[in-house]
């Protein structure tokens, strides 16, 4: 999920002055990468969880799997970047991308908290597939 | 206290239909030397399962008792449940036309059963078919058969019933 996110943000973002980064979000000297290259969106790795979506009494269960990735982006409060709008509706519409084609239920939203004079989008994209 | 267990691999419910061939069914009809018979469907991923006996009753009611008697006359029996579909058992390997005479219980599938108002006999074996599991066989028709899927189970799933034609034989797995 994680790599289709990247390749449909990357093509999503192109005119709205936010970039993208393929890395993971690491922590360098104590501050993640999103708060040391602002206006640049990081996606992390992917989070699994199953749960039984049709227990069967004679055979394997059928599972829903939950995938999540989260993602990131860290603006200047004070002025925010003119194509931030358009990129945060990206953001969140690459939940719907075709490149994902094995998911039957998507979701994504998002939250915001301030550090310092900077202002932090967190985003959660959901998808769950069955197994 | 002994209690029937269905819970590991060893003894999950194991249900078998054939096609009736005009005659009471035997345990040999569906399980030869340890295997599964040919054209004998194993019905797979079943939900639940339920087997129904129920007598009629005739009440009624006398001056010199303050209470009803009641004896029981012919019973009505029936299975029932819910199953994953698995394509090839529920729709077979080579369903017949409907102008063609049913083929065997795998080639037609539950659906092509039910379709064709098959007679079929049915095993099913509470925790396995294992020497001294516990089964329960019958003759009927397979009746309630109703493939649905929605947006938010998007795995198709079905009820289906088996309206038994007589009684039960109950046994153990010599």
């Amino acid at each position: 999920m994680r790599t289709e996110l990247i390749a449909a943000l990357t093509t999503a973002l192109s005119s709205t002055g936010i970039g993208l980064s393929s890395e993971l979000p690491w922590d360098s000297a104590g501050e993640p990468l999103y708060m040391k290259n602002m206006k640049r969106v990081y996606l992390a790795a992917e989070e699994l969880t199953t749960a039984v979506l049709v227990p069967v009494l004679n055979g394997s269960d059928i599972n829903r799997n939950e995938i999540i990735v989260r993602a990131y982006l860290a603006v200047d409060a004070k002025t925010q970047p003119t194509g931030l709008s358009s990129a945060i509706t990206a953001i969140t519409n690459a939940k719907d991308t075709q490149l994902i084609s094995t998911a039957y239920e998507r979701l994504a939203d998002y939250t915001t908290e301030f550090v310092g004079d900077v202002l932090i989008y967190t985003f959660e994209y959901r998808f769950m597939k069955i197994e | 206290m002994a209690y029937i267990n269905a819970a590991n691999s060893a003894d999950f419910v194991r249900v078998l239909v054939r096609v009736n061939d005009g005659s009471a069914p035997a345990f040999a009809d569906f399980i030869s030397s340890g295997s599964v018979t040919a054209g004998t469907l194993e019905v797979p991923a079943l939900q639940d399962i339920t087997i129904t006996n129920t007598p009629s009753t005739f009440r009624w009611k006398q001056l010199d008792s303050a209470d009803e008697s009641v004896v029981t006359s012919v019973s009505s029996n029936a299975i029932s449940g819910n199953l994953v579909l698995d394509p090839t058992k529920f729709f077979g390997t080579d369903p017949s036309g409907p102008s063609e005479a049913s083929g065997t219980a795998v080639e037609e599938g539950i659906f092509g059963l039910s379709n064709k108002k098959q007679k079929i006999d049915i095993i099913i074996g509470l925790s396995g078919l294992s020497t001294g599991d516990r089964y329960v066989m019958a003759s009927g028709y397979f009746s309630n058969v109703a493939p649905t899927v929605s947006a938010d189970s998007p795995i198709w799933t079905s009820p289906y019933g088996v309206e038994i034609d007589g009684a039960y034989t109950v046994s153990t797995v010599a």
